[in-house]
């Protein structure tokens, strides 16, 4: 017995092992590929380095991690500061957005008049993109700061209280029908019935809100703000610096998916029903 | 199916009736405003242009594109459209508007655009490959001169009244390859400030910085005259130095094709510059200034609102302190492409680091990379048959100091 599932256990790994070598091979080859392509359609122009080439692109960010940590205020940081500056203003907006979303979301899950009453106002600035919030919030917060926050906050908010919504409408019937058998209290109804069972759906939400969220920050900061990763591109484009946007491209990318993986993360903590 | 609330005959007579009388009322004044409107977009309503120079006949090429950011430095190239002095020299332009240097820039490069307005340092830094993107270019003519200032908010009217005062503000630019960028650099300097250190440099689409100004988002300015005379009617700056008082007729914007376009199309390139050399010139009379205000107000060229754009072009406006000026040489446009120009740039380019690395040291490395992009050799064709200056100048006065372009490097080490 023992014996057998050790056995199936080594094969599992040796399958898994090999999964990841194909995978990785995979990997290289595709990104050879994409850098092969990228080389041939750039090496066509004679244009100065209008179009940048991936060793010049390579040369800058080497360029860009050497000065990262630069700090000479008000107009030079490197880029360690700005994606820094732009971190803290995604943390500030979506946090903002996930403390306002969630509670709402419950009671609109769970108290059905409220949510047809508030549904169609949803469904109208839900569709809206948050960059068009943006003159909105200068006009109205009369801060670049203020307004590069609320923008992340419009971008996160409407994504997590509809998934949240959403969560609570898959609660399992079950569990209610419980829980007013037992004569539950509401508090106990809602933080021990409904907020677990709901986890699911919330933490989806969150995931997506955040990827939206760091799409948005980047292009509101080409508007607003002295530092962020959206004023390094702006004002490497301003210069000129085509090779920097490539850079940035780069290491937007990057930070976005540790991002995402470590909310997703989050998935892993949720209790299993 | 019948309506619930029909008219009675009272209601409908006095209808008629009112109808009647507010036509009566109102006639003379719709007429007036659709002769307005006729006269607004038909430009041949000023039969009072006649081309100074001959029209070419063997034109190779009549039909072009030609790039401009809608600001008045453009004015030339721009009534010369508005009052279709390009069709008076054969040619059939269509003006292509960018909001931002840096899309005009790569539009250039890419080959979208073979003419096109251009900040003054700007086709130095694209012939020689300050930055990304190299096209070999020729700089005729200067679009404008003086015609920028730098305008501050009202609510720090008590703090700021020279160049020391900009400590630790916010000022906003519209581009690194631009005079605004350099003069106002070099301004501070002259008030014992480090830009870089001091002062918090933004670049930021002139198009918003008005609100940028009006929200607090930004302290300062330095920027196109319709920008600055936009921040006082709206009660939210005042004009603190006109670029003038900085460098009596410095260069601003430009007029450039590119290299390939004029060496196949050689009697095009000539039309063009009899065109907008005969369009600047036409404007740089100050008799002219007002009617070329409302022509080029139209949304369709720089679309400003016109008291604005008459008082940046006549030169009589107000300052946001309430004080009124009457400056005549507000704005000037006179198309010479001067050495001492190229060679100032050039220098200052240098000093903030903006030649990528490139260094230009004596005096003829400087003059030769001046003229290698300055073609002054067709602007003094086309300017001399048309009257205006083509003479070479000693020097220069920058910011109070003498600015002489055999010696470059001694100008900054005098502020």
């Amino acid at each position: 017995m023992t014996t057998s599932s050790q056995m199936r256990h080594r094969r599992g790994t040796r399958d898994r092992q090999a999964h990841r070598l194909k995978a990785f091979i995979g990997f290289v080859v595709c990104f050879a590929a994409i850098i092969g392509i990228w080389q041939l359609v750039t090496t066509g122009y004679d244009d100065g380095g209008l179009a940048p080439t991936p060793a010049a692109s390579w040369q800058r960010l080497i360029e860009v991690l050497s000065t990262a940590l630069v700090y000479n205020p008000p107009n030079d940081f490197g880029i360690v500061f700005h994606l820094l500056a732009s971190l803290q203003r995604l943390a500030v907006g979506f946090v903002l957005a996930a403390v306002a979303a969630i509670p709402l979301g419950l009671v609109l899950g769970t108290n059905r008049v409220l949510h047809d009453a508030l549904d169609p106002i949803i469904q109208v600035l839900r569709p809206v993109s948050p960059l068009a919030w943006l003159p909105v919030g200068l006009a109205l917060l009369r801060d670049s700061e203020a307004t590069a926050i609320f923008v992340i906050f419009m971008a996160s908010l409407w994504i997590i209280l509809i998934n949240t919504i959403d969560g609570v409408y898959r609660v399992n019937p079950l569990y209610l029908d419980l829980a007013k058998t037992l004569e539950a209290t509401w508090a106990n109804r809602t933080f021990k019935v409904i907020l677990p069972a709901t986890l699911p759906g919330i933490v989806t939400g969150l995931r997506t809100a955040l990827s939206t969220a760091w799409l948005v920050i980047v292009a509101a900061e080409m508007i607003v703000g002295n530092r962020g990763m959206g004023t390094f591109v702006w004002n490497e484009w301003n210069a000129m610096n085509i090779n920097s946007i490539i850079v940035a491209i780069v290491i937007i990318g990057v930070v976005g998916l540790v991002l995402d993986r470590s909310i997703a993360l989050l998935h892993r903590l949720i209790p299993t029903t | 199916m019948k309506s619930p609330r029909q008219p009675t005959g009272h209601q409908r007579f006095s209808r008629r009736k009112l109808l009647t009388l507010g036509s009566g009322a109102s006639a003379a004044a719709l007429l007036a405003a659709c002769s307005a409107q006729q006269s607004a977009t038909t430009p041949a309503a000023y039969p009072d242009f006649q081309p100074t120079l001959e029209s070419l006949n063997n034109l190779e090429l009549r039909d072009i594109t030609v790039g401009f950011v809608p600001i008045t430095c453009a004015s030339p190239i721009v009534n010369a459209a508005a009052m279709n002095i390009f069709q008076l020299y054969g040619l059939n332009v269509s003006l292509r508007r960018y909001t931002g240097w840096a899309e005009l820039w790569t539009a250039f490069v890419a080959g979208e655009l073979d003419a096109s307005l251009f900040l003054s340092p700007m086709p130095m830094a694209i012939h020689h490959g300050f930055a990304s993107g190299q096209r070999n270019i020729r700089q005729p003519f200067i679009t404008n001169t003086n015609g920028n200032g730098i305008t501050v908010a009202k609510r720090l009217a008590h703090k700021v009244h020279g160049p020391q005062d900009f400590a630790g503000l916010r000022l906003g630019l519209p581009f690194d390859y631009s005079m605004h960028n350099l003069l106002a650099r070099d301004y501070l300097l002259t008030g014992g400030l480090d830009p870089q250190q001091d002062v918090d440099l933004r670049i930021m689409r002139p198009a918003d910085m008005v609100t940028a100004l009006a929200v607090g988002e930004l302290d300062a300015f330095c920027l196109p005259d319709q920008f600055n005379q936009r921040a006082v009617a709206e009660g939210v700056g005042f004009i603190h130095v006109l670029t003038k008082d900085l460098w009596h007729e410095h260069p601003c914007c430009s007029f450039a094709v590119a290299e390939d376009f004029a060496a196949a199309y050689p009697n095009t390139y000539t039309a063009l510059l009899r065109a907008i050399g005969d369009s600047a010139l036409y404007i740089d009379d100050p008799n002219h200034r007002a009617q070329t205000a409302s022509l080029m107000a139209q949304s369709a060229f720089l679309g400003l609102p016109e008291p604005v754009l008459t008082a940046v072009l006549t030169g009589n406006f107000a300052d946001g302190t309430g004080k009124q000026h009457s400056i005549p040489d507000r704005i000037g446009f006179q198309p010479y492409p001067h050495e001492s120009y190229g060679v100032w740039m050039l220098d200052a380019l240098q000093r903030w680091d903006l030649t990528g690395g490139q260094q230009f040291t004596t005096a003829s490395e400087y003059s030769t990379a001046v003229s290698d992009v300055f073609d002054a050799d067709s602007a003094t064709a086309v300017l001399n048959a048309l009257g205006a200056t083509t003479t070479e100048r000693a020097s220069e006065t920058v910011l109070g100091a003498t600015f002489d372009p055999t010696n470059p490097a001694a100008w900054s080490q005098q502020l």
